[in-house]
């Protein structure tokens, strides 16, 4: 075996031997199966990395509550016991159909094209990306395993037969939901198996598996998926700024700007919670800890952010050969990622204005350090993100210690913007290629480079 | 082996982007023909069973395209022009796939992927590779088994010199073996000396071209 080329026959009955109008079970199953590896081998694999990010995110939340643990045996019994509310069911349907939806557009990509002209039936594809994303919902189905466990054995509570049931049909339903097919009465009916599951009764279980089973007979095939395009305005008198900063918009995936709030919304969240929990806490130690948390979160932002971009948009050689400058690159890039970075002081506001007054200060060279940070990122090994938090332990300390060095950093912006335009001439493009690799979750890329 | 009866297609609802009242497509090499956007591609993804026509009925051996799904696709292959591969596959993992529906054994991968030359690259992601070695990865699945129609956008497009003359030779290996080869192409002079007919795709009107 090589590269997983097996040289043996694969598991399953030959065409020729089944005969050549093959409709039989057996045959179906082999294709089937056939799909169903490829797909959790490919797409669902990818959608997959996901999860993390949403456990980590619900721990993070759960752990914040002060109590954490009696919510913890609320949360199991509201699963799996007989008694308890729907919430938490109906959160985990959230989370199922989040997760589905974030990992459909990779398990269905190519699906609807040259896949088509396969020996599949448009069913056994369907379904095949159904089981995909069922896989992809692993968080739901380690959560769903790891209460079954605990009500019994650390709860000494008994499981709801119907609740358990319920699981794996409000995941395919989520699934199913998610998928675009030939005919949107498909995607309703899975949503309405959905809402059937949440309750967790065996008759409404059993009218759940009916609704999905007329589903998967009325959906017909996959289709492609489209994103949504935003309308095209020719606008000719848009200034080139304008233009770059929206083309920059434009190649940023929703998952990247939304993954790259996660950390700098943590640091907001904390220093609430070490003001507000506290309140013992000197005036000035209260604002330093505002200052300190605001510079970083500024500082995680603009480098994930910045990393993203990088990632996310082309080098375009050719736009350079374009009568532009340099300057106005930067500046674009500059001015966009000091509009997402206002965000951080804004949510400091409430807390603490003068704090976050200062905090708003350190945006200027925050944002063009970081407009010059992507200029390089190619050649790094940490992308921006290890030349903003250069710049965020220099920056914090100093504003952290003595406030009134906001000033200094301040006038460092017209020096930090030479840097970035020294670098946006002087930067060869050709590495975007292997950064996009690298964006894409491709290890094997990684290695192999 | 290839028919069509008053196919219409569209993207969208108000508009027909391809009309083909009536069309058999015999064996041998069937070249298509016609300017950029004329619906070369579109004509062929609906042979091809990637996209449904509005309307009508398109047939594989008799068989038809969408009510016999399996068994007519059974029979056909199919290189898009663009490599429209799932980027998270690796080669192996696609050819299995192929190998798999097609019901053959791996052993005719492992053949189809050392012709295209891939087999060193068989564990890559389809990222990992560069246009023209995706191409090369997508003519290996239609090496895979033994389809008696074979449809190819393009062939020749991003590839080196040396993998044209085995794609030319292949196209004529498989006229040779009576199949029916539809190859769109630009470089018709490529194919011409063992090109049967030709077929003109002009605004989404099909029609048999006298050479």
């Amino acid at each position: 075996m090589r590269y997983g080329l097996e040289l043996e026959p694969p598991q399953g009955p030959r065409r020729h031997e089944i005969g050549a109008r093959t409709t039989n079970l057996v045959a179906m199953q082999s294709r089937q199966s056939s799909l169903i590896r490829f797909q959790l081998g490919a797409g669902a694999r990818v959608g997959l990395r996901v999860n993390g990010l949403v456990g980590a995110i619900v721990v993070f939340l759960s752990g914040l509550r002060d109590d954490a643990l009696a919510q913890l045996r609320v949360t199991t019994f509201e699963l799996v016991a007989p008694r308890g509310s729907w919430d938490t069911r109906l959160e985990l349907a959230g989370i199922c159909v989040a997760l589905a939806a974030i990992a459909m557009p990779r398990v269905t990509l190519g699906t609807a094209g040259w896949m088509r002209s396969l020996p599949a039936s448009r069913a056994e594809s369907r379904r095949a990306a159904v089981v995909a994303l069922i896989e992809a919902q692993f968080f739901s189905i380690v959560v769903c395993v790891l209460a079954i466990l605990a009500a019994p054995l650390v709860y000494h509570a008994p499981l709801d037969p119907a609740k358990v049931v319920a699981f794996p049909v409000m995941m395919a339903a989520a699934a199913a939901f998610v998928l675009p097919v030939e005919r949107r009465a498909g995607q309703v009916l899975a949503l309405v198996a959905l809402g059937l599951t949440i309750p967790g009764q065996l008759a409404l279980d059993a009218a759940a598996i009916i609704v999905l089973s007329i589903g998967d007979r009325v959906s017909g095939g996959l289709v492609r998926f489209r994103n949504r395009k935003p309308a095209v305005h020719w606008r000719i008198g848009s200034s080139p700024v304008n233009q770059w900063m929206r083309v920059t918009v434009r190649a940023l995936p929703a998952a990247t700007v939304l993954g790259a709030l996660i950390v700098p919304g943590m640091l907001v969240v904390l220093a609430y919670l070490i003001v507000l929990r506290n309140p013992d806490l000197d005036v000035a130690t209260a604002r330093r800890t505002v200052r300190v948390a605001g510079t970083l979160a500024i500082a995680m932002l603009a480098a994930m952010l910045a990393s993203g971009v990088v990632r996310a948009r082309p080098a375009w050689p050719w736009v350079r050969s374009l009568p532009w400058s340099s300057r106005q690159r930067v500046l674009g890039d500059a001015m966009l990622l000091g509009c997402a970075l206002g965000a951080i002081p804004i949510a400091f506001a409430a807390l603490d204005w003068r704090s976050a007054s200062i905090v708003a200060l350190m945006i200027p060279p925050i944002a063009t350090g970081a407009a010059g940070a992507m200029r390089v990122a190619a050649h790094r090994q940490m992308s921006a993100g290890g030349e903003m938090m250069a710049y965020a332990v220099l920056f914090g300390a100093a504003v952290a210690i003595w406030p009134w060095t906001v000033g200094l950093v301040l006038c460092t912006t017209p020096a930090l913007f030479a840097l970035s335009l020294k670098r946006e001439r002087r930067a060869i493009v050709s590495r975007w290629e292997e950064l996009h690799h690298e964006a894409a979750g491709d290890p094997a890329w990684t290695v192999a480079s | 082996m290839i028919e069509l009866q008053d196919v219409a297609f569209g993207y969208d609802d108000t508009r027909t982007t391809l009309e083909v009242p009536s069309l058999t497509i015999p064996a041998g090499l069937t070249l298509v023909v016609g300017r950029n956007g004329s619906g070369k591609s579109t004509f062929l993804r609906l042979i091809a069973g990637v996209d449904p026509p509005r309307r009508g009925t398109i047939r594989i051996e008799s068989l038809d395209l969408w009510r016999d799904e399996v068994e007519a696709r059974r029979r056909l292959a199919y290189v898009p022009e663009t490599p429209e591969l799932t980027p998270y596959a690796t080669i192996a993992d696609v050819l299995r796939l192929v190998a798999s529906l097609r019901g053959v054994t791996m052993a005719s991968v492992v053949n189809a992927i050392d012709r295209v030359g891939l087999f060193e690259l068989a564990g890559r992601t389809v990222r990992e590779l560069s246009m023209g070695q995706r191409r090369r990865a997508m003519l290996a699945s239609a090496l895979v088994g033994e389809p008696r129609v074979i449809i190819l956008d393009e062939p020749l497009e991003t590839l080196d010199v040396e993998m044209r003359a085995f794609v030319v030779d292949w196209v004529a290996s498989l006229r040779a073996a009576g199949a029916a080869v539809l190859v769109a192409t630009h470089d018709v002079a490529s194919f011409s000396a063992i090109a049967d007919r030709t077929l003109a795709v002009d605004a989404g009107r099909v029609g048999w071209r006298q050479s």
